[in-house]
């Protein structure tokens, strides 16, 4: 079944509004609500998220279609482990393993692509030292940890290695965290990794 | 920028302006007028200053109901006495959609002007108004709103800021500020901007009221919370703050509370005038010596 809500023109809340209640009216299948500012697709995307269902947004012009998926609807939050534990990864470098950069950098882009895939997701990453680069402009996975961060994982960069490295206005995607944090989210994990 | 304008008339006296009007947010014609005043009274407030004097600004179709606009300038009115401020005047236009809200002028000593530069880096950071009126007055829109909910909007909206202001200005305070418009991350950035001084803000900490949480994660959400978080998107560093917290900090707020700050030494004493005076003032962080940088924690 497939159902269409045109709020454009429409100012908020009226959008989620009305996305709500054609949600509630409709047992599966597709929603679209069509929007025209960024402020109601914003919105209309946090209420399908609060309630669980899969989300992907179409861009035509200045108008946005949200596509709503009703049966698709997520069994755990998102974000989270299929057994619940808090897996937290601790980044240290740019590339994976030691050896070769190119290989690292090659097997950097292949973890992250395969994570953005994975069923299950960690709740926190955290970058430090060289890892901080893997959040700026020029990172080779900025793409898939945009992704994750949709999905609701945590993505913490080190305000004093931004610094170190001069970085601090290339970077992109997450929260700018402190030692204090990252000390916090390694002893609150449940499994901690680092890489 | 400061809450209002400010003219010395001698040594002992400045006379303190300002004026703001907004179109209703509450469906109760009454409630609004009185909100729209405690708002256009809160300017003269956050500076340490008392209203004197205050002319009306309205708009209105003359094809509605005239009762309706005698209620909200009704509302208005009653507010002004609560504050000792006399209504002189005011001026109304025709127009479809009804608008109202005031200029006042208020007193206050030169000397003992509040405004957003005094702060200075290890005060503490007093919120005297629980967040989250620009939210639930976009759920109100919508009809989600229970009676409850409603009935604690209305309270926090409609109640002035004189007692908060006579406290500071009685124990004495480095800065002030209102929050409005720019919810309270946007004010308090005034104060970093004027002060030279920078913040570290605990979302925890900070009072909000009920209903808030949820409705920010549903998306009922109005575009200035959005406007005002990108504005501060290069000066304020969220650590581990979820999307709603980050939200409900940007979130426009009408007539809000004081943003208040003030030397640890004087805290408690403030904290306890406070209390007595049924202000409830919550520390919600404090000033660093990070200039333009506003940390924060969860």
């Amino acid at each position: 079944m497939r159902n269409t809500v045109d709020a454009r023109g429409m100012d908020c809340p009226q959008p989620v509004i009305i996305t709500k209640n054609a949600l509630k009216n409709f047992s599966a299948g597709e929603l679209v609500t069509i929007v025209d500012s960024e402020v109601a697709r914003d919105n209309v995307i946090k209420l399908a998220k609060s309630m669980s269902m899969k989300v992907t947004v179409d861009q035509q012009q200045d108008e946005y279609y949200i596509r709503i998926n009703k049966d698709e609807s997520l069994p755990l939050s998102p974000g989270l482990d299929v057994d619940d534990k808090v897996t937290v990864i601790l980044f240290g470098n740019n590339v994976l393993g030691t050896g070769s950069e190119e290989l690292g950098e090659t097997l950097i882009k292949s973890f992250f692509y395969t994570m953005v895939e994975s069923d299950r997701k960690p709740k926190i990453l955290m970058f430090i030292n060289k890892g901080v680069y893997l959040t700026c402009e020029e990172s080779p996975v900025l793409a898939q940890l945009m992704v994750l961060k949709e999905a609701g994982v945590d993505i913490l960069s080190c305000g004093t290695c931004l610094d170190y490295y001069h970085i601090k206005d290339k970077f992109c995607v997450g929260n700018i965290t402190n030692m204090y944090t990252i000390q916090e989210n390694l002893m609150i994990g449940e499994r901690v990794l680092t890489l | 920028m400061d809450d209002a304008g400010v003219y010395q008339i001698n040594e002992k006296q400045a006379l303190v302006q300002t004026v703001d009007f907004f179109t209703p947010m509450v469906d109760d014609p009454y409630v609004f007028g009185q909100v729209a005043a405690a708002n256009a009274l809160s300017d003269v407030y956050a500076m340490g200053g008392k209203p004197l004097t205050a002319l009306n600004i309205s708009a209105f179709d003359l094809d509605m109901d005239m009762a309706i606009l005698q209620k909200i300038l009704a509302g208005g009115a009653a507010k002004l006495q609560e504050a000792g401020c006399l209504l002189v005047g005011g001026h109304t236009i025709q127009d479809k959609e009804p608008k109202y809200g005031l200029a006042v002028t208020g007193l206050v000593h030169p000397k003992e002007i509040v405004t957003n530069a005094g702060a200075a880096p290890e005060a503490a950071l007093v919120l005297t108004k629980p967040l989250g009126s620009g939210i639930l007055s976009t759920a109100l829109k919508g009809d989600l709103l229970q009676e409850e909910a409603l009935a604690e909007l209305t309270q926090v909206m409609t109640t002035l800021n004189d007692q908060a202001s006579e406290v500071m200005q009685r124990v004495g305070v480095l800065a002030a500020t209102d929050i409005t418009g720019f919810g309270l991350l946007g004010h308090a950035w005034e104060i970093c901007a004027s002060s030279d001084v920078g913040m570290e803000l605990y979302f925890s900490k900070i009072p909000l009221m009920s209903g808030v949480v949820d409705f920010a994660k549903m998306g009922v959400i109005p575009g200035g919370a959005y406007t005002n978080r990108r504005y501060l998107e290069n000066k304020v560093i969220f650590n581990g703050i979820s999307e709603e917290g980050q939200i409900i900090m940007s979130d426009p707020q009408t007539s809000g509370g004081l943003l208040i700050v003030v030397e640890e030494k004087k805290l408690n004493r403030l904290l306890n005038e406070l209390q007595l005076k049924g202000a409830a003032g919550v520390v919600i962080g404090k000033t660093t010596n990070k200039p333009g940088i506003i940390n924060v924690l969860s």
